[in-house]
C-alpha cells in the first residue's frame, strides 16, 4: 500500500501541532509536555519529540504527517523525521521577535532536504501581527537563494488554509501530476 | 385552502432596515412560503433597482444567472427588462408581490428563455476530460461561473477565433481602479472614484490601499460588467481627511476585479503564444481562488509555458488558465517572455509532461481528500 510522508517544521508555537491535527483523519499523536524554561512564557504546552497524524486515502494508502518539535535542542530528530519525506511545510510565526531569522534558520537547517524535494512556507499568527508582509518574505527567500517558494498567510487552526498549503506543496513537487 | 408554493428568493439592492422589513414582509405573502437564500440557490431574484446601483445589480445578476426569473422593485419601472423579468411598482403591497411572484414563475416556465442558456455544455465536457478531479469540478460549479465564465477552448492558430479570448480591462471597474491608483500615486493624493454624485471608493495616496462603503455584492456587480466610462470620474482629494479611514490592501481587490472582468479571458495585447513565468507566488490563501490556480502556479514557477500549452499539459480548460493569468497580471505576479520565433513544440511531446502513473494516482487521491473536505468552503463567496 502506498505510504507517503510530509514534514511540518517551524519555531515553537508556529502551529505545527495544530496544523497536523487539522488535516489528520486519526487522532493525532503528539508528545506535548508542559513547557519549561525558554518556552514557558510563550505557551503552556510544547511538542518534545514529534507530532504525528495521517490522511487516509480512499484506496487505503496513507499520507503520514510528521511534525518536528519546535525547540532547537531537539534538532537531532530532524534528520530522522525527514528521511523518505516528499516535501516540507515550514510554518513561521509572524508574531515572534524576529521571524526572518527563524525563516533563515529553518531554510538552512533543512536546506539539503528542501533542495532535493520541495518546500512551502505558511506564515501564521498574521492576525496578531501583519508585518513583515508576505511580499517581504518572497523577497527574503529570493535573497537567500530560494526563488519562487510559495508563501501563504495561514491560520493553523483553519483547515482550508492548511489544505491549500499542502496543495501548493504537491503542485510544486509535480504540477502536471497533481490532479 | 390552496397549496402553498415554497419559493427560495435572493435579494439585491436592499440592506439594513430595508432588508429587515422585506424579511418580515415575506412572512405574510399569500400562497407562497418565501425564504431568503444565498444567490446560488435561489428560484427568483428580487432586486430593488431605485438605487444608482440598480442597473448594475440587474445586469450582473443576469450575467451570472441567465435563466433565473427576476423581479425589479422600483418607483417608476424605467429599467429595461428581459423576458424573464417582471416589475413591481412601489409601494409594494402583499397582493402585488404575490401577483409578481406568480408572473415571475410563469416567465421562468416559458420555453423562450432557453435560448439564453450558455456554457453548461462546455463545463460538462471539461468535467469529463478531468475525471480525475471530479471533486474539484463539483467544488467549482459556482466559482467557475463567477471567475472563469464559459468560454470554450479556442484554437491558438486561428487568430480570428482567438479574438474571443480577449477583453479590455479599461472598460471595466478593473481599469478604472488601475487608473485611479496611477493618478493617486503620480499626484501623491488620495483619489475618489465617483459615479454621478456617489463616491464608489477612495484610493490612498500611495495607491496601495482603498476604502469603500459598498458591500461586496455591489462591488462585484460593478466589477463584472462593461461600464460606460463617461459615468465615472476619478478626482483627487485632500489627503488630510484620510487618516482615519478603514483602509484595505489594494492587491486582493485588484486581483478579484481582474477575475470578475476577465471571466476566463485575457487582457487585449497579451500575445497568446508568449511563454508565461510566475514571478512570485500570489498569497493564494487570501485571494479569490479560480479553479486549478495551484497547479498552474506550480507549472509556471518551474517552467515558462504559453497559456494554450499550459491548458494542454494540465488537461484543463483554457479559460481556467486565462482567468489565473489575468488575476496574476493585475498584481504583477507573472511575466510574459518573448514569443519564440519557431512554433512551440506541442505540449504533448514535452518529455517532462509524462509523470509516473503511480505518482499521478497519489496526487489525485491526496487532492481529492483535501478538496473533498473543503468543498463547502470553496463554494462559498469570498468574504
Ligand atoms: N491567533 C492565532 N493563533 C494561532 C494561529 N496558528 C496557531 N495558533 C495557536 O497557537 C498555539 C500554538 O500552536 P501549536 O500547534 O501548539 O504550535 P507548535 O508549532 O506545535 O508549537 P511547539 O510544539 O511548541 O513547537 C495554539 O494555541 C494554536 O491554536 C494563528 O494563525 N493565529
Ligand atoms: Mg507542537
Amino acid at each position: 500500500m502506498s505510504q507517503y510522508k510530509i514534514i511540518f517544521t517551524g519555531p515553537v508555537g508556529a502551529g505545527k501541532t495544530t496544523a497536523i491535527a487539522a488535516l489528520s483523519d486519526i487522532a493525532p499523536v503528539s508528545t506535548d509536555a508542559k513547557a519549561t524554561d525558554m518556552t514557558r512564557d510563550r505557551k503552556e504546552k510544547t511538542t518534545v519529540a514529534m507530532d504525528y497524524g495521517a490522511m487516509r486515502l480512499e484506496d487505503g494508502g496513507t499520507v503520514h504527517l510528521y511534525g518536528t518539535p519546535g525547540q532547537e535542542r531537539f534538532d537531532f530528530m530532524w534528520e530522522i523525521l525527514t528521511e523518505g519525506g516528499i516535501g516540507l511545510v515550514l510554518l513561521i510565526d509572524n508574531a515572534r521577535e524576529n521571524p526572518f531569522s527563524d525563516l533563515r534558520f529553518y531554510m538552512e537547517a533543512f536546506g539539503k532536504f528542501i533542495r532535493s524535494t520541495a518546500v512551502v512556507v505558511g506564515v501564521s499568527r498574521f492576525d496578531l501581527k501583519d508585518d513583515p508582509t508576505i511580499e517581504a518574505y518572497n523577497h527574503r527567500l529570493e535573497a537567500m537563494g530560494f526563488p519562487n517558494v510559495p508563501v501563504f498567510e495561514v491560520d493553523a487552526r483553519d483547515r482550508r488554509d492548511i489544505s491549500l498549503l499542502v496543495e501548493a506543496l504537491l503542485s510544486v513537487i509535480d504540477p502536471v501530476a497533481s490532479a | 385552502m390552496s397549496t402553498r408554493h415554497r419559493l427560495r428568493l435572493c435579494h439585491g439592492g436592499m440592506e439594513g432596515r430595508a432588508l429587515a422589513t422585506f424579511e418580515m414582509f415575506l412572512k405574510h405573502v399569500e400562497n407562497f412560503d418565501c425564504e431568503l437564500v444565498e444567490e446560488a440557490g435561489a428560484d427568483i431574484a428580487v432586486i430593488d433597482t431605485d438605487n444608482y446601483l440598480g442597473p448594475y445589480l440587474v445586469q450582473a445578476h443576469r450575467m451570472l444567472f441567465p435563466k433565473r426569473p427576476m423581479i425589479h422593485v422600483s418607483l417608476k419601472g424605467e429599467l429595461a427588462r428581459d423576458a424573464l423579468s417582471v416589475w413591481i411598482e412601489k409601494p409594494v403591497s402583499l397582493e402585488k408581490f404575490a401577483h409578481g411572484l406568480a408572473q415571475a414563475l410563469a416567465a421562468g416556465r416559458a420555453p423562450q428563455h432557453d435560448a439564453k442558456a450558455s456554457g453548461s455544455g462546455t463545463d460538462k465536457e471539461a468535467a469529463g476530460r478531468r475525471a480525475s478531479a471530479i471533486v474539484q469540478d463539483q467544488a467549482d460549479t459556482r466559482l467557475s461561473n463567477l471567475y472563469v465564465g464559459s468560454l470554450p477552448d479556442l484554437d491558438p492558430a486561428d487568430a480570428g477565433m482567438m479574438e474571443r479570448a480577449y477583453y479590455q480591462p479599461g472598460k471595466y471597474l478593473q481599469g478604472i481602479v488601475e487608473e485611479a491608483c496611477r493618478i493617486a500615486e503620480s499626484t501623491d493624493a488620495a483619489a475618489n472614484i465617483v459615479h454621478g454624485e456617489e463616491r464608489i471608493m477612495t484610493i490612498r495616496a500611495d495607491g496601495q490601499a482603498y476604502e469603500t462603503s459598498l458591500d461586496r455584492r455591489s462591488l462585484r456587480s460593478l466589477g463584472l460588467i462593461p461600464l460606460s466610462k463617461a459615468d465615472f470620474r476619478v478626482v483627487t482629494v485632500n489627503t488630510g481627511a484620510d487618516a482615519n479611514r478603514a483602509w484595505r490592501a489594494i492587491a486582493p481587490l485588484r486581483w478579484e476585479l481582474a477575475l470578475w472582468a476577465a471571466r476566463g479571458r485575457i487582457p487585449t495585447g497579451v500575445p497568446i503564444r508568449a511563454p508565461i513565468r510566475l514571478v512570485r507566488w500570489p498569497n493564494l490563501t487570501r485571494l479569490g481562488l479560480p479553479p486549478d490556480a495551484m497547479r498552474i502556479a506550480g507549472l509556471w514557477a518551474s517552467q515558462a509555458r504559453s497559456m494554450p500549452e499550459t491548458a494542454t499539459l494540465l488537461g484543463i480548460p483554457q479559460r481556467h488558465v486565462f482567468a489565473f493569468f489575468s488575476a496574476c497580471r493585475s498584481i504583477a505576479a507573472v511575466h510574459c517572455e518573448a514569443v519564440p520565433v519557431a512554433p512551440p513544440t506541442p505540449a504533448t511531446a514535452a518529455p517532462e509532461a509524462a509523470p509516473a502513473p503511480k505518482r499521478r494516482g497519489l496526487f489525485n487521491r491526496i487532492l481529492g481528500k483535501l478538496l473533498g473536505n473543503q468543498r463547502a468552503d470553496t463554494a462559498q463567496d469570498h468574504p
